[in-house]
């Protein structure tokens, strides 16, 4: 075998900055990086092969494995996209819808903390990582006061929300929404204007705008580069088209911007909050489709009709029409995709996960070579992996 | 002359134990003092405040497995963490505690009448020597694990330790200009009437550049790229374990309390106090008044390293090298041409404060 001039690391799958599993195989002429492999694969677990078997009320909870920093997105992108697969979107009712947003946006907020806490961690400023799980924890016990789970929720359902805002809940919401600008404010007041966090963000990392057409990048990876794509922007779902807010973009497409980026979203997610909490209204939170939806809980046990009712959707779940769509939505991590095939039964033909992650990763290939071993973390950072996500 | 002998063994002993002592609180020293910094509480369960911490931490390291590497080159792998300590402990037999030892304590030899184990007139030039010998420890340690990421965590403690060491020399150069001395007890009592980081316009320039080599050459964080625990693992000391990971680990942390009492001595006018609070002591008491300043400052100094690690980001180890060559090595030298002037229209004119 010829012996090369470059050294071989393999960084990871165990190595502390590779956020989870991943591999990253790498050839350094000294600590510079020559070319950069990431392996992927160790935390494949078989969803979409594993959802063709489920009916769809009963793939939801496997969708919290995707992206386990933001479930409730993920789960949230699940179910809107079984209910166009449905035609059913029109018949959401309002508070359920609303409920929806808030979470998603409640979720957008904790996934990016993670994401700042992970990417600031890795550049060495520990503190804020602390600082990032403190307000992440707040996120959760809201989560924890609605449906009893902190990270792996399964809360929406198809049709509505498993359960109503328990009493109380919306000014404890409200009570975070006030606060966390504030909390932004410290995070930035530690790194925006910090030289050695400039220095080792800055120009670390860049993609063209041609790049993300390129690698099919998306959500902050997209934006940093200036290039203007929500998908709750450009092909509205939920609700989003309703609401006030602003896309942040980037303008030279570095590791600073796309950190700029994300701290501007985390501001609009809490304004979108706001106007979400504003507009809640009494109201069912389940559509009023009994092939769909379960029957009251207090029937079930009480009328003998709707036992049969509960038992036929437990077990058989329910039809969907034969035909097949894909329902993009933007989770934090960049636009997540259901490609639903249906052959008219109760179970997917097919499901396809469009994960954000794994798109994402690719541009490691594009952005390493020529940077030193320790711009290696602040790529894995600033591209925001979930191995979960990625190995699906 | 057996007196003498018998009293710098005292000594010894007295300033090992209380600097070992120190050093091992000094963990939990630094892990209190963050936990306010991060919203926490910190280690608080091993008895009152959690003061029993750093023993049962050293109870843990011992009994850990002392897993050896297969293929470590054993000799350097075992010499690497004795050297990483004995330097750190050498460090210490410079540092001048307190003033001359109060007259119902002095002996004939006028040399064992000072607070500090050795009174060497060239002591300026034995720190220097001595930290550059614990560059060895970090790189034999990263050679001998023959693991890759301890290589480059040597490899880095090398171009690291260059960038700095002469940054670190050009800015202690007007100290020992203006105290004409090489004796670090001299260069404190040159301090009597100000302290060299308040003398413009040199001080305090030269103060924050020896500040940041000090903290480079000890790995303190934000410069700690050598171990870099996000990038390369544990950086030289990957391969270490229990006890051998302990000796670094002491390393580290005695070298915070010497680096802060080398700054102290050269910048911070060492044990004199504040002019104002001296007024009044009793000629009994005043030396031992010298020792507490002279661990207050100390203190001090450890306390802002603390938060200044836990606040930063790391650089990049390529811009650590760009800021030594590049920003502090000029600007010491500038600072040194400067002071290099103003001492000497003192010293032959009586023009400033040099006189």
């Amino acid at each position: 075998m010829a012996e090369s001039r470059y050294m071989t690391l393999n960084m990871g799958p165990q190595h502390p900055s590779t956020h989870g599993v991943l591999r990253i195989v790498l050839d350094l002429d000294g600590e510079r990086v020559v070319a950069a492999k990431p392996v992927i694969g160790y935390l494949h677990r078989g969803i979409e092969k594993l959802a063709e078997g489920l009916t769809y009320h009963q793939i939801l909870p496997l969708t919290d494995r995707l992206d386990y920093t933001a479930c409730m997105n993920c789960n949230l992108g699940y179910t809107w996209a079984v209910e166009r697969l449905l035609g059913i979107e029109s018949e959401i009712p309002a508070r359920a819808a609303t409920i929806r947003i808030i979470m998603a946006e409640l979720s957008r907020i904790g996934g990016h903390l993670i994401w700042l806490g992970s990417h600031a961690g890795d550049i060495g400023a520990v503190t804020v990582f602390i600082y990032a799980f403190r307000e992440r924890e707040w996120i959760y016990e809201l989560f924890e006061d609605v449906c009893g789970q902190r990270m792996t929720v399964s809360y929406p359902r198809v049709g509505g929300v498993s359960q109503d805002l328990p009493a109380g809940w919306i000014d404890k919401c409200r009570a975070f929404c006030k606060e966390m600008p504030k909390r932004v404010d410290e995070y930035e007041r530690l790194l925006t204007n910090n030289r050695i966090w400039q220095a080792r963000t800055k120009n670390v990392g860049t993609l063209s705008e041609a790049d993300v057409y390129e690698w099919g990048l998306s959500g902050p990876m997209a934006r940093g580069s200036g290039v203007e794509y929500d998908v709750r922007r450009v092909l509205p779902y939920g609700g989003y088209e309703n609401y006030d807010f602003l896309i942040p973009l980037g303008e030279t497409g570095d590791t600073y911007d796309r950190y700029l980026v994300r701290m501007q979203e985390m501001r609009q997610s809490v304004r979108i909050v706001e106007q979400a909490l504003d507009r809640l209204e009494d109201g069912p939170i389940m559509a009023d489709i009994p092939r769909i939806a379960p029957p009251p809980k207090v029937d079930v046990g009480t009328k003998i009709e709707a036992l049969i009712h509960h038992f036929h959707l437990v077990l058989e779940g329910f039809d969907t029409p034969k035909g097949e769509i894909y329902f993009p939505s933007e989770a934090p991590k960049g636009e997540l995709g259901f490609y639903l095939v249906s052959d008219g039964g109760p179970k997917p033909y097919r499901m396809k996960i469009r994960v954000p992650s794994f798109s994402n990763l690719q541009s490691m290939v594009r952005m390493a070579p020529g940077r030193f071993l320790a711009d290696m973390v602040t790529l894995v950072g600033t591209i925001d992996i979930c191995l979960a996500d990625v190995d699906k | 002359m057996l007196i003498s002998l018998l009293i710098a063994l005292a000594k010894i002993l007295v300033v090992m134990a209380l600097f070992l002592a120190a050093t091992a609180w000094n963990t939990l020293f630094e892990r209190r003092v963050v936990a306010p910094i991060q919203n926490r509480v910190g280690p608080n369960r091993a008895g009152p405040f959690g003061l029993l911490q750093p023993i049962a931490d050293a109870v843990k390291l011992f009994f850990k497995e002392d897993i050896v590497t297969d293929r470590a080159e054993k000799f350097l792998y075992y010499l690497a963490p004795i050297i990483s300590v004995s330097t750190a402990l050498l460090f210490v037999a410079m540092v001048p505690f307190g003033p001359e030892v109060p007259s119902y304590l002095s002996t004939d030899n006028p040399a064992w009448n000072k607070f500090s184990m050795a009174d060497l007139n060239v002591a300026v030039l034995f720190v220097f020597a001595v930290s550059s010998i614990a560059v060895y420890s970090v790189l034999l340690g990263g050679w001998a694990g023959n693991s890759k990421y301890s290589l480059l965590g040597g490899m880095r403690a090398g171009a690291q330790m260059i960038s700095y060491e002469i940054a670190m020399g050009l800015s202690i150069m007007p100290v020992i200009m203006s105290a004409s001395s090489l004796s670090l007890h001299e260069i404190v009592v040159a301090q009597h009437d100000v302290w060299n980081v308040f003398r413009l316009p040199w001080g305090p320039v030269g103060f924050v550049i020896f500040l940041m080599a000090m903290l480079a050459e000890s790995n303190r964080a934000p410069f700690d790229m050598v171990e870099a625990e996000q990038e390369l693992v544990g950086g030289y000391h990957t391969e270490y374990s229990s006890m051998k990971f302990g000796a670094f680990f002491v390393a580290e942390y005695g070298n915070l309390i010497t680096i802060s009492a080398l700054i102290v001595t050269f910048y911070l006018g060492g044990w004199q106090g504040l002019p104002f609070v001296d007024v009044g002591i009793p000629a009994w008491l005043a030396p031992w008044l010298g020792i507490v300043w002279f661990a207050i400052k100390t203190m001090l100094l450890v306390a802002s390293l603390v938060w200044i690690r836990w606040t930063f980001p790391r650089p990049r180890y390529d811009q650590l090298m760009g800021y030594g060559w590049k920003v502090f090595f000029p600007i010491a030298l500038g600072n040194l041409f400067v002071a290099g002037v103003l001492i000497y229209l003192g010293q032959h004119f009586g023009i400033g404060y040099f006189g």
